[in-house]
């Protein structure tokens, strides 16, 4: 029997090592994957993201959450197209141009990962040719996150970049807000990573 | 003329120097350094200050954009003024000119100040919450190998390299002992340490009340501040309307 709640704790803890271990002998219990990712790892994900957005957790607990997070991922990741859980989108995922902040970046990735979508990450200091090579790869909506309000105007050159084709183009980061997003035209905007699954999700018309 | 200043701390040499040299009635009070971290809750603080304060000629904000912070507010019975800064970077550069020159082809690049040692650990934290000094603080609460994960990722490299650090100083504000402390500290972290030649223009014009439409943006009862998201103009105003404030006030 899985212990979902210490795996939802470990999560949160950031223990990657008590992580790995829950997760193998889940595995090797032949545990549900869709349980584990559903009851165990994204709640706990969801509630280290609503605790920082509260001013509750501070970044070096999100941080080794996050990777506690990746580590039970990269687990199961081998088994996750066996089981039947498909992807259900590709998204390509960047900190743009001139900004190197990527810890709210590789929040969002860990998330959508988490909610059964192919994320490629483009890792930071993302200029459009960046964004492009993901899209041939397939990506149909490219995610760009800044910290900076002097990278924030890159995010316009983006989405005037994708303008008339199929890419959607969707902006998150501190100082970025639904007004800018707005008025820069992109196809949407997310305060936090919990949201951005959700922004996600009603682009590809799924209920979250 | 009677002002209310409402200045981060950051500027407290700055605008006490400024402060003796401006001909009007100055009423300032400070916020502390790293609130544009959560720009909401600074807007909020903000806004809060602003709305007490009716009984001056005008608000002067000694703050720039800040992590979008200024973003949303409203001026109410009377004027507030606030120069047109990305952050407190330019505003020690005396104009945001010289700071596009400097900052735009790396924007993530650290810079310091007497304010920044003097009153947080800015760029020992990347501008988050780590208090003291980060690395030992680290270790003691995370253990060795968690808190090298999390310093590593808290500075941010750009093809392997730290971005060097500039300190801004400002001819008129001694600042040695700060200087080099930031110095001290660049050099343990392995980063370059480099100085810059910042101007008080930007403080003096504001406390004067000389305040140029190319540098500030005067937002008069009944208009809201808006971020343009550009290098050039930065801020501008649109008319407040009780939608787009209740908006604001539910970010």
């Amino acid at each position: 029997m899985t212990d979902f709640e210490a795996l939802r704790t470990a999560i949160i803890k950031g223990k990657r090592n008590d992580v790995t271990a829950i997760v193998q002998a889940a595995l090797e219990e032949k545990e549900d994957i869709n349980r584990l990712l559903d009851e165990g790892m994204i709640p706990a994900m969801r509630e280290i993201g609503d605790k920082f957005s509260r001013n509750e957790a501070y970044v070096p607990e999100l941080l080794i959450a996050a990777r506690a997070m990746q580590t039970g991922l990269a687990l199961l990741e081998p088994l996750i197209a066996a089981s039947g859980r498909k992807s259900i989108g590709k998204i390509a995922i960047g900190t743009v141009k001139g900004d190197l902040h990527d810890i709210g970046k590789n929040l969002v990735a860990i998330m959508l990962k988490g909610a059964g979508y192919d994320v490629i990450d483009l890792g930071v200091n993302c200029d459009t040719a960046k964004y492009d090579s993901a899209v041939k790869q397939g990506a149909d909506i490219v995610a760009c996150s800044s910290l900076l309000t002097t990278t924030m105007p890159y995010m316009r050159e983006v989405v005037e970049h994708f303008k008339g084709t199929h890419v959607k183009v969707i902006i998150g980061g501190a100082p970025v807000t639904q007004a800018f997003a707005d008025e820069i035209g992109a196809d949407g905007y997310s305060e936090d990573a919990n949201g951005a699954v959700k922004l996600v999700d009603s682009l590809y018309h799924r209920a979250s | 003329m009677k002002f209310k200043v409402i200045s981060c701390n950051v500027f407290s040499h700055e605008l006490s120097y400024a402060a003796m040299e401006s001909p009007h009635h100055l009423t300032i009070e400070f916020l502390e350094l790293g609130e544009h971290a959560h720009p909401a809750e600074l807007r909020r603080k903000l806004q809060e200050k602003i709305d007490r304060s009716p009984e001056f000629d005008a608000i002067l904000l000694a703050y720039g954009l800040c992590g979008s912070a200024a973003d949303g507010l409203c001026a109410r019975s009377i004027p507030v003024v606030i120069p047109r800064s990305h952050d407190c970077c330019g505003i020690l550069l005396g104009s945001r000119r010289r700071f596009e020159e400097i900052f735009s082809p790396m924007p993530s690049t650290p810079f310091g100040s007497i304010g920044f040692v003097e009153h947080g650990d800015y760029y020992f934290s990347d501008g988050e919450m780590i208090l003291g000094d980060g690395w030992e603080a680290l270790v003691e609460q995370y253990g060795e190998e968690d808190a090298r994960y999390i310093y590593e990722a808290m500075h941010p490299k750009l093809n392997g390299e730290l971005r060097p650090i500039f300190f801004i100083q400002i001819p008129e504000i001694p600042c040695a002992e700060a200087m080099e402390r930031c110095r001290e500290h660049a050099e343990k972290e392995g980063r370059p340490f480099q100085t810059l030649q910042g101007s008080l223009h930007l403080i003096r014009a504001l406390l004067a009340g000389n305040w140029a439409e190319e540098e500030f943006l005067m937002v008069k009862p009944g208009e809201m501040i808006r971020q343009v998201g550009d290098w050039d103009r930065i801020l501008r105003t649109v008319p407040t309307t009780p939608a787009k404030e209740e908006k604001e006030k539910i970010k």
